[in-house]
């Protein structure tokens, strides 16, 4: 087999063994066939042929039945019956009688007889001899018929009964001849025979004279039935038909049949032989590019898919095999380096840990991570900061109420939920802690969501910024006591030169007037600078206060362009606003937002050429109404335009003296538009002028029972 | 041992009273009432023995008479009254000392009207060398048929009712054959003179086709000739003949006014009922011979008789007998004897127990004159016998050489049957 060509062995094979078992099964079906045929044939020859066994028995049985009647009726002809007792004359009427008598049966053949109670002849139509020996006659004298029925003879007798009783007897005998004619009948079969035992009373075909006879096997060669005659059990009626003419039409079906399976036959050996030159021609290419794969071992061929659907799927399949063989090799390369790689990251990132283990162990602030109502962990500056020796005495020691204190624990927690599972905005919180030892600290506290052990935390970061927050009230203090300590003063100053100046007190020599003009504005600046280092104080330490409320940005906007309207007169600058917004509210706290547009429309008017406009502008930006304030000034360049909102800056120190001013009135605008949730922002070019413009979210004014309703801004502001 | 043969033969139906005497009280009334038979075995015995002419064993047999009658059948009972008859005189012979000094008995078969069976019984009988007389029964063709072997045998036969002139008038010399009994002869010029008489003129003849038939035919044709009266013509009817209305339609249509019937009784029957179904004015009245009395055909067909007119010939009558005290006498031994008797109407068939009576006393008186039981002796005796005042006439003598008919036509009357089926003789004037 493995030496052979795949064509060789293959058809072969299966004409080895599809061939005999098909033809072997063909014999069968023909044989069974053949059985069930001949059999179903010979069932109904054999009902047909019954049937005319059934037919004959009865014709028979009517000839007999019509015989014994026509019997019965001489015995009880009264002529007959007078013949017993009147012995002078019968002999003139009985041999008449009798002579003329016709009884059914053949022509001729009854021979009749009128005998005594004893059998002795009375009279008769032939030569009849008494039958005063009869074994029959007692019987009959007792009143029986008495019929028997041989080859020979057959012989009927009937009592004749006189006076109730019988007397005398008709008897009637026929002779073998017309016995047979008596138990003829002619069926449609070839052969009928009629019997007592085994007498043959009459058969039609001396060839089937023998059937049935124990001494003589049975005829073969014959299909035959055999029946009954009603009313005779002893008279059988065979009839036959010979096998071979009977079953010709079966021997034709069966020729007929075998020469079919015969033909079937060859059709599936031609089949077989025709499937396998199919089947092996794309199996031999197939078994070839295997062997190619097995020598090359190149993995990247493929087996083309053509031919019967059966073995283009055979070579898809191959071909996905190859595929995934191929995929598993390759990998299989790339396992050692991507090991490598894995390591080296492993090591990289076992460094990094460390490091950033390091890191935060190391870390001066003090970090923890909180979860559920329990301290997850802890390094060594947050365990330092509260007084412990080690993280993990802080963690198995405190709780984070006790630590921070009932209002953190509860932000914490919210802040977890508010996170949704992804990390949150920081949260920045100051805090003064009193510890055990009965010092206060300020701390700087710092939560944000992380994901620990794949479930959000908090991760909270805290500094001790005690000695800052010293610095810084010290600052405030010093801030607020300068300013309150100088405000008042210089408020009275400021008074004080306004009056002397504006001559209500006499008037000043031009040289004085002079002077007292630089004092008055230098005093005014000073007020200025206080009223904005305190407004800086007050956002910065969060103690300033707004209002908001919705606010109509146009007026505030023509009350702002009003407030600064002198002092662009002053330097010859126009401020326009350009009409076309509408009506537009914002929240907003108006006299905040009035001090950011003065302070803007200001700065336009002192960086504004002489004779130019400051231009504001109201425009819808979505939801938002911006507010944007335009010079035609010298510009600013790009580097400074973050630097400008810091406190205390100016574009260019050198100018500042010109263009009076503190450099902290972009700083206060940006800390007040931010408390209201919007950002300031500038765009520049020099020699193109500025435009500084901020948004703020436009609220729609509800008139409700004469309350006037405002939807929250969407976004919160922190403070 | 023949006789045995033949019964066996014939069945156990007609084995008749032979071979069951042992078994009589189990047969029935139609044969229990019928005693004092010798049983066949003993008969046998004795024929065996048989030395007719050794003294002392000679006198303890009994002298046999063989009762060859039809005693089963539609005419059976004509058998019993004349074995009643038999037994009868038998007792009263026996009881006066037997005949010469020996005892009569009955030996019986029967032939049921079989002319064949009749012809056997006789062969069997001559056998029996005790018995010195057959009396036969009421069938004239049996008896006709027998006489061939009543001469071979030289056995004298007594007919007390069979009536066909030739039994009589047989043309064998020595006759065996002796009757008292109507001799068709005289009867059928007796009825056909009393229709005659009666004013009928076209008498229809209606006969049995049978040799008594043609006996009557004979006689009834020589009195009509005598008298010059047309018939209306002959019919003949055959034995067991279920439906002879056409018959009677041929002769009513020949214009018959009255039918002289010869019948036995179940054809007679048949006759009574194919004339009784006829429409009233249709009918014609019916004069029968006496063969009908055989049966008792009225017990029958009680209503078929209130139909028709029918008058039949008899010889006697209880009713009106010629010797009254005789009569009386005898009907009371007959009532003694059988239960079945309460008055005159009762004795069935009254001829044949009459007849059969009166023969046994000639055949005693015969044996007596002989002084032997030997048959030809005895039948020389019959034809010699002094006179003998008898039951139905006066025999003086009973036979002659000449003459075996002991009765003549003036014994003959008209009888019919009244409303409970007695016989009773009708109006003398017309006898």
């Amino acid at each position: 087999m493995a030496s052979a060509a795949p064509s060789s062995r293959l058809l072969p094979g299966v004409l080895l063994r599809v061939l005999p078992a098909a033809a072997i099964v063909l014999l069968v079906i023909g044989f069974i066939a053949s059985v069930f045929i001949e059999d179903a044939f010979v069932t109904q020859l054999k009902a047909k042929l019954a049937r005319e066994a059934d037919v004959g028995a009865q014709s028979i049985a009517t000839k007999l039945e019509t015989l014994k009647t026509s019997v019965r009726a001489v015995a009880s002809n009264d002529l007959v019956i007078n013949g017993l007792v009147d012995v002078e004359a019968r002999d003139a009427y009985l041999p008449l009688f009798f002579s003329s008598l016709q009884i059914a049966g053949p022509r001729g053949g009854a021979l009749i007889s009128f005998t005594d109670y004893r059998g002795r002849i009375l009279a008769s139509n032939w030569k009849a001899a008494d039958y005063q020996n009869a074994p029959w006659l007692k019987s009959v004298m007792e009143g029986r018929e008495h019929l028997h029925i041989a080859t020979e003879r057959m012989v009927f007798a009937v009592p004749v009964v006189f006076q109730d009783a019988p007397e005398g007897t008709i008897v009637v005998e026929y002779r073998r001849a017309h016995v047979a004619q008596l138990l003829s009948f002619s069926p449609g079969a070839q052969a009928a025979l009629t019997r007592v035992g085994k007498q043959i009373l009459f058969t039609s075909d001396t060839g089937f004279s023998d059937v049935d006879r124990a001494d003589v096997p049975n005829t073969t060669g014959w299909i035959k039935s055999a029946g009954t005659v009603p009313g005779y059990e002893q008279l059988k009626v065979v009839v036959a038909d010979p096998s071979h003419v009977a079953l010709a039409p079966v021997f034709k079906l069966e020729r007929f049949m075998f020469t079919a399976l015969a033909v079937a036959l060859i059709a599936l050996t031609a089949g077989i032989v025709l499937t396998g030159l199919l089947a092996t021609r794309p199996l031999v290419r197939f078994s070839t590019a295997i062997k190619e794969f097995g020598s090359a071992e190149d993995l990247d061929r493929r087996i083309e898919t053509t031919g019967a659907r059966e073995f283009q799927e055979l070579a898809r399949s191959f071909n996905a095999m190859l595929e995934r063989l191929n995929l598993a090799v390759v990998s299989n390369d790339s396992l050692a380096r991507e090991n490598a790689v894995r390591r080296d990251a492993q090591r990289a990132l076992r460094e990094s840990e460390r490091r950033y283990r390091d890191l935060i162990e190391g870390a001066a602030r003090g970090i923890y991570v909180y979860r559920d109502g329990a301290l997850l962990y802890a390094n060594p500056a947050f365990a330092g900061l509260f007084g412990f020796a080690s993280p993990r005495e802080a963690l198995a020691e405190a709780s984070l109420t006790q630590l921070l204190g009932e209002d953190i624990r509860a932000e914490l927690n919210r802040q977890i939920e508010r996170s949704d599972g992804s990390v949150s905005n920081i949260i920045r919180t100051e805090l003064q802690l009193e510890r055990d030892r009965g010092d206060a600290i300020w701390i700087e506290h710092i939560s944000k969501v992380i994901e620990w052990e794949g479930r959000p935390a908090i991760q909270g970061n805290l500094t001790d910024i005690t000695d800052r927050k010293r610095v810084e009230r010290l600052k405030n203090e010093f801030v607020s006591i300068v300013s309150h300590e100088l405000r008042t003063p210089l408020t009275a100053l400021v008074g004080s030169l306004g009056l002397v100046r504006s001559g209500t007190l006499g008037n000043l020599p031009d040289k004085v007037q002079e002077l007292i003009e630089i004092s008055q504005s230098s005093a005014q600046r000073l007020v200025a600078l206080v009223n904005d280092i305190l407004d800086i104080e007050k956002i910065e330490a969060g103690s300033m206060e707004f209002n908001f409320e919705p606010t109509e940005s146009v007026a505030l906007v023509h009350q702002s362009i009003a407030e600064t309207e002198p002092f662009g007169a002053k330097y010859g600058v126009v401020l326009h606003l350009e009409e076309g917004l509408g009506q537009a509210s914002v929240r907003a706290d108006g006299d905040r937002l009035t001090q950011v547009l003065t302070n803007l429309l200001s700065n336009a008017v002192k960086f504004s050429p002489q004779g130019e406009t400051v231009i504001v502008r109201l425009t819808r930006e979505g939801e938002n109404i911006r507010f944007s304030v335009s010079d035609r000034g010298p510009g600013i360049p790009t580097h400074m335009h973050r630097k400008i909102f810091e406190k205390f800056t100016q574009v260019d120190g050198s100018d500042s003296r010109s263009k009076a001013g503190t450099g902290l009135g972009l700083a206060i605008c940006k800390d007040i538009i931010e408390a209201h949730g919007g950002r300031i922002r500038v765009e520049s070019d020099p020699d193109m002028g500025s435009t500084f413009s901020f948004a703020l979210p436009e609220v729609n004014v509800i008139l409700d029972m004469g309350d006037i309703q405002v939807a929250e801004p969407a976004k919160a502001v922190g403070r | 041992m023949t006789a045995f043969r033949a019964m066996a033969t014939n069945g156990v139906r007609h084995v008749g009273a032979v071979v069951c005497l042992a078994c009589l009280p189990i047969l029935g009334p139609a044969v229990a009432d019928d005693t004092g038979f010798v049983p066949a075995t003993t008969i046998a015995t004795t024929a065996a023995k048989g030395d007719r002419h050794t003294g002392d064993a000679e006198n303890e047999r009994p002298i046999l008479i063989g009762l060859n009658a039809t005693l089963s059948g539609s005419v059976g009972q004509s058998g019993r009254a004349i074995k009643r008859g038999l037994r009868l005189a038998i007792d009263e012979v026996n009881a006066a000392g037997g005949v010469l000094g020996r005892r009569l008995e009955i030996i019986e078969d029967d032939n049921r009207g079989i002319p064949a069976r009749g012809v056997d019984i006789i062969d069997d009988f001559a056998k029996l060398d005790n018995l010195v007389a057959i009396v036969g029964g009421i069938h004239s063709p049996v008896a006709s048929a027998s006489l061939k072997a009543i001469h071979k045998h030289g056995i004298v036969y007594l007919g007390p009712w069979a009536a066909s002139t030739p039994v009589v008038d047989n043309g064998y010399r020595p006759n065996y054959v002796f009757r008292v009994s109507a001799r068709d002869e005289f009867a059928g010029g007796f009825l056909i003179d009393t229709a005659l008489k009666r004013g009928f003129r076209r008498p229809g003849l209606l006969l049995w086709r049978t040799g008594w038939g043609r006996s009557n035919e004979k006689a009834m044709t020589t009195a009509l000739r005598r008298t010059k009266t047309e018939p209306a013509g002959t019919q003949w009817f055959n034995t067991s003949q279920r439906d002879i209305s056409d018959q009677i339609d041929k002769l009513v249509s020949a214009g018959a006014d009255v039918i002289m019937l010869v019948a036995n009784a179940s054809e007679g029957l048949t006759v009574f009922r194919n004339m009784a179904a006829r429409p009233l004015e249709k009918r014609v009245p019916i004069i029968s011979h006496w063969g009908i009395t055989g049966g008792n055909l009225f017990k029958r067909d009680p209503t078929v008789f209130e139909k028709i007119d029918l008058t039949f010939l008899q010889t006697y009558s209880f009713f009106e007998p010629p010797f009254r005290k005789k009569s009386a006498r005898l009907l009371e031994a007959y009532c003694a004897k059988y239960r079945d008797c309460g008055s005159p109407a009762a004795v069935f068939s009254p001829v044949g127990t009459a007849h059969a009576y009166d023969l046994v006393h000639l055949l005693k008186r015969a044996i007596e004159k002989a002084g032997s039981t030997d048959r030809a002796k005895v039948r020389d005796a019959l034809e010699r016998l002094d006179r003998y005042d008898g039951l139905v006439r006066v025999y003086d003598p009973a036979f002659t050489p000449d003459r075996h008919d002991a009765l003549n036509v003036s014994d003959f009357r008209l009888c019919r049957y009244d409303g409970r089926g007695a016989i009773v003789p009708i109006g003398s004037e017309l006898n």
